[in-house]
Parts: C-alpha cells; sequence; structure tokens
C-alpha cells in the first residue's frame, strides 16, 4: 500500500508535472489549434524542471546549505512552473475554436504497419520489464546512488564521503552537476527507498522518455506515417537492445546506468537536442524563422546537460557549436549565432566555475 | 592522437556497427538532399569526427577533463539514429517482396552486429525491489542503529551496494580499494584471514562489526578476540566486535521501546 502510494507520488512527480509545464513550451513544436503533442510536453517540460534545478541547488550546494533548503526552493519553483503550466493550458482551451476541438477520425489501420508497432513497443516494453527484473552489478551506483542515499537521510549535500560514510570537502567536480540531488528530492517529496527510485522507478520513466524522443524524431523524420515510422522505430529499438557491442556506447549506457546523469546526457539530453535542432533547420529551410521559444528550450536543455555531468557543458556547447555553425553558414545566417550564444551562457559559466573551484 | 584512436576503439567494440553507421553516414551524403537532414544526419557527424581525431583538439579537452572519459565524445554522434534512418530510406525505394526481405536482412544485420545487452555476466536476477543482494538488505537491517551509524567491515563482494541500501552502515575502505591498495582489504582478501593482525586494524577504525563468508578461515578463534556471533545469514556470519563501544542515542531506545 505503501508502495503504491509512493509510486502514484512519483508517477505525478515524473510525468503529470512535465506534462503540464512543457505546455509552456508547446508553441515550439504544435502548429496553432493543432492536436497536443504530450510526448513532446512530457520531455520539454521535464527539461524545464531539470535545467531550474541546476539553476536553484549549484549555488545552495556551494553555500553548505542544508538538503532541505533544496527541496523547498525546488518544489517552490515546481509548484510555481506547474500553476503556469495549467494557466496557459486554460487560455489555450479558451481562444480555441469549437471546429479545432473536434475529434479527429482515426483512418483503418494496415496490418503490416500494425504489426510493426506492436513490434517497436513490444521491445521498448520489454526494455522496462527487464529494468524491473535484472539487477546490474554496476559500481559507479556504489557513489552515485550512495550521494543520494546520504543525501536524503543526513541532509547535507556532498559532506560525506559516498563510499565509506566519513566526512568530507565540497567536491566541485560532482557537485556541480547534481543529479544524485535530484533523485534525493524525489525520494525525499515520494517517501520512496533511494535504492528503489534509482534502480527501478526512474530507469522506467528515463527508458520510456528516451523512447518518446525517439518517436518524436522519428514523426519529424517520417511526417507520412505509414510503415516507415514504426519501422524506424523498430531498428531503433533493436540497435538500443543490442548496444551491448562495447560497455562504452550510449545504449549501453541508457539500458545499464540509466539513473546516472551521465547516461541521461546520452540518451536524453543530446537526443533531444538533436531534436529541436531539426526544429530549428527545418523552420530556417520553410521561413527562416526560428523562435525564441525553440531556442529558450536549446539553452535549458543545455542546462539539463549540466546537471547530468560536468562534461555535459562540453559536450552540449559542442554540439551547439557544430550543428549550429553549419546552419549559419548553409543558410547564411550570421544571426544566429546571437541566440547560440545566449544558449551557451550557462554551460559556459559552470564550466569556468569547475575550473575555478578545481 | 594514439589515445584517441585506442579510446574509439574502445568506443566501437567489435566495430561492426561503426561500419554500418559510416556506410550509412556515405549513402545519406549521396543520397540526402534535404538540408536539415544532411546537416544532422551528414555534416554533423562529419565535424564531430573530425574534431575527435583532432590531435590539438584532443589534447585541449584531455586538459580539461580526464582522458578515459574521452570516449564520451563519441555520443555526439547519432549513430542509431543515422543507421535507422538511412535503412528506412533504402526501404523506401523498394516494393512488395524486397522491401520485406530489406526490413528483415537489417534486423538480422543489427543482431548479428551488435551485442544483446542483457547478456553481460554482470546481470543477474533482481533479488528484491532494492536491487541489492538479500544478504546485504539482511545484515544492514540487522545491525542499523536508529539515530546513529555503525561501521562495519564487508568482504569485497558486497561493499558496492552497503552504502546504496543504507546511509545508516558505514564501512573502512570502499570501492576505491579496488585502485588503491588498502592493507586492512588485502588482509580480508587472504584465504586465511590472521586475526592477530586484522583485529588490532579494525579497531583502530572503529567497525563496530565484521562480516566474513561463512567458509572464511581464520587464523586464531574470533571468540578469543572478543569478536560474537550476532548473526548469520545469506551464507555470511556477522561478528559484534565487543571491544568497539557502540552508544545507542536515548531517542532512539525510546523510539524502539
Amino acid at each position: 500500500m505503501e508502495l503504491a502510494v509512493q509510486s502514484l507520488i512519483l508517477a505525478f512527480l515524473l510525468f503529470a508535472v512535465p506534462t503540464v509545464v512543457g505546455g509552456l513550451s508547446a508553441k515550439v513544436l504544435e502548429k496553432k489549434g493543432g492536436k497536443r503533442d504530450i510526448c513532446f510536453r512530457w520531455v520539454s517540460g521535464q527539461m524545464i524542471l531539470w535545467a531550474g534545478f541546476q539553476v536553484i541547488s549549484v549555488p545552495l550546494i556551494l553555500a553548505e546549505r542544508p538538503f532541505h533548503d533544496v527541496v523547498l526552493a525546488f518544489s517552490g519553483y515546481m509548484a510555481a512552473m506547474f500553476l503556469l503550466g495549467v494557466a496557459a493550458e486554460i487560455r489555450r482551451f479558451a481562444v480555441r475554436k469549437p471546429e479545432e476541438r473536434q475529434q479527429r477520425v482515426r483512418g483503418e489501420r494496415d496490418p503490416a504497419v500494425l504489426f510493426l508497432w506492436c513490434c517497436a513497443g513490444g521491445l521498448l516494453l520489454l526494455q522496462l520489464v527487464l529494468a524491473c527484473l535484472l539487477a546490474y552489478e554496476e559500481g559507479d551506483d556504489a557513489y552515485y546512488v550512495a550521494v543520494s542515499t546520504v543525501t536524503e537521510y543526513s541532509d547535507r549535500m556532498y559532506y560525506h564521503l559516498p563510499y565509506t560514510g566519513g566526512t568530507t570537502s565540497i567536491d566541485g567536480r560532482h557537485s556541480l552537476a547534481p543529479m544524485p540531488i535530484w533523485v534525493a528530492y524525489l525520494a525525499r517529496v515520494s517517501g520512496m527507498k533511494v535504492v528503489t527510485l534509482a534502480q527501478i522507478a526512474l530507469p522506467l520513466a528515463l527508458i520510456l522518455m528516451c523512447g518518446a524522443i525517439y518517436l518524436m524524431l522519428g514523426r519529424r523524420l517520417f511526417p507520412e506515417g505509414g510503415k516507415k515510422l514504426p519501422l524506424f522505430l523498430l531498428f531503433l529499438q533493436m540497435l538500443v537492445l543490442f548496444g551491448g557491442y562495447s560497455t562504452y556506447s550510449a545504449e549501453n549506457f541508457l539500458l545499464v546506468r540509466t539513473a546516472q546523469g551521465k547516461a541521461i546526457l546520452a540518451n536524453i539530453v543530446i537526443p533531444f537536442l538533436f531534436l529541436l535542432f531539426l526544429v530549428i533547420l527545418e523552420r530556417l529551410q520553410e521561413d527562416g524563422k526560428t523562435g525564441a521559444a525553440c531556442w529558450l528550450l536549446v539553452g535549458l536543455t543545455m542546462v539539463t546537460g549540466c546537471l547530468c555531468s560536468t562534461q555535459g557543458t562540453l559536450l552540449t556547447c559542442i554540439f551547439l557549436g557544430a550543428a549550429g555553425s553549419c546552419a549559419v553558414i548553409c543558410y547564411r545566417r550570421w544571426r544566429l549565432l546571437i541566440p547560440m550564444a545566449g544558449c551557451g551562457i550557462i554551460p559556459v559559466c559552470t564550466a569556468l566555475l569547475y575550473f575555478w573551484l578545481d | 592522437m594514439k589515445d584517441a584512436l585506442e579510446r574509439f576503439c574502445d568506443f566501437m567494440g567489435t566495430g561492426t556497427i561503426m561500419i554500418w553507421f559510416l556506410l550509412s553516414l556515405i549513402y545519406l551524403f549521396l543520397r540526402e538532399k534535404r538540408k536539415p537532414r544532411r546537416i544532422l544526419f551528414v555534416y554533423l557527424p562529419v565535424i564531430v569526427l573530425l574534431l575527435y581525431f583532432n590531435p590539438l583538439f584532443a589534447e585541449g579537452f584531455n586538459r580539461l577533463v580526464e582522458p578515459e572519459v574521452y570516449f564520451r565524445f563519441c555520443w555526439l554522434l547519432p549513430i542509431i539514429a543515422v543507421i535507422a534512418y538511412s535503412a528506412v530510406t533504402i526501404f523506401e525505394g523498394l516494393k512488395g517482396r524486397a522491401s520485406v526481405c530489406f526490413g528483415a536482412a537489417v534486423l538480422a544485420l543489427i543482431l548479428f552486429s551488435g551485442k544483446l545487452v542483457y547478456s553481460s555476466p554482470l546481470y543477474s536476477r533482481a533479488e528484491n525491489l532494492y536491487h541489492v543482494p538479500d544478504s546485504v538488505v539482511h545484515i544492514c537491517d540487522a545491525i542499523e542503529v536508529p539515530g546513529r551509524e555503525v561501521m562495519a567491515l564487508f568482504p569485497r563482494e558486497l561493499i558496492l551496494y552497503v552504502r546504496q541500501y543504507s546511509a545508516l552502515v558505514c564501512m573502512p575502505y570502499g570501492r576505491e580499494v579496488t585502485k588503491i591498495y588498502d592493507p586492512m582489504d588485502a588482509l580480508v582478501n587472504s584465504e586465511v584471514i590472521d586475526l592477530e593482525e586484522l583485529v588490532p586494524m579494525t579497531r583502530q577504525r572503529q567497525c563496530h562489526y565484521a562480516v566474513f563468508r561463512q567458509e572464511q578461515k581464520f587464523k586464531g578463534a574470533p571468540a578469543d578476540y572478543g569478536w560474537e556471533v550476532f548473526l548469520e545469514t545469506d551464507g555470511y556470519v556477522v561478528y559484534r566486535d565487543t571491544e568497539v563501544e557502540l552508544i545507542i542515542p536515548e531517542e532512539a531506545v525510546q523510539s524502539l521501546k
């Protein structure tokens, strides 16, 4: 019973809240009066929340404030974002024309298409089931999960050595990428034991989120639907499952170290940046306008990269530099350098802080 | 440069998936005409690869972060997206049986080129909701004291899990002993543990408990050194060192009552 209540609270925090918050960035992908894209709202909402967590928690960690300060401040931020999301949704519903509210009539599905969808969905489901049933002897969990466990128990952040329990001073490398503190936050708010949260609940949410990003990418690449979209997803899911060819592949990290920041960086943050850049480039191709909301979301996703790993600062900046430069050169739009520079401000500041603390 | 190549080899493992990625890249370079997709699926990976193998860039990157994690730069390569996208675009151009055969061939190719992540010997069936061995749960639950921390010596196979499960159970050393020599760990891992040597070390580090495998052999009798059997569970014996004081906080005693 207790576990059921904890799971419900977590489902609210990990699915409902980000989806509502994502309504704030809905116009990046959704057309006016068009169908809601729940996947996009969920992922973008989570990026808004993660970026907020990074901005709130790092100063509090460096100031050696207790963990409950982070819990209070982030809960306030999340509640404010949630209310703004609700308000935006009400406003959007009010201005919607009646004909736009009509339900879409679904056409008949080709059995082959249905079969491909079932295969792709089945493979994703298999990953979720095995994330619950199988345990992996992962050395780094001894650090990251222990940091979350100790933080949740002791109410102090990065003050105890996770391996042994002795006391220590602030460690710049890890404290600037406080993903384990977010895990501790979820444990504190839901009441679930950190180790269950990190080993079962979060892998379920994060593997699903990665699948949602691939789905959005597929929809973008194959808007006409048919067999191509489920086939694309089926190939992707097979490549994820058979990504054990190297212990360093992003796919291996997704299934083995799911709740660790670096796995989130490789499998959620970078693919989501990829998707956002596809949107930006398609808009440049169509009418030359990219929209501030899209760049803002790129910036927030880059801040999330900093939350995941200190290397996230470098990788997201390099991604921005490489993809952005291509866009600038191919479309001869030098003005793109301005939002690009804006997106890089927080990651660059984080990197500078890292060297200063080191 | 040599380092970057070595790390790239580590990253690509068997290398076959990387070959499919490079072939897909060439295919898309020749066939993909839409500029946004060309930028993301062709130019971006090429730039990332050029940067990765650029000795100046590698030198700079490795100065900023540890060289062992240089492979993470390869996460910027959209490997699986490029392979899947190019496979679907080829599929698009085929009709009837040819398309079905091609789809099946791609799946077979992935199956034989990759390696199932779950085939790793490090995977095992989860014993509980915590994904840590049952022995860790039972031992930690038994030795935990509300309101304070206890120090316990654990065998190597359990040290990864103890502090994930409980913040109240501390250890004299943790996972770092796999890289840094610790005389206590060396002693604990010997075939026959000499208690004459070990006991002063555990007392110096204030270990209230010591956990050993049931079949562990000792030189000397634990009882002679003030070690009492506290618990026997899941193939392990937990000894309580009566010489190391364990004061239970008053509030905890009250709460237990």
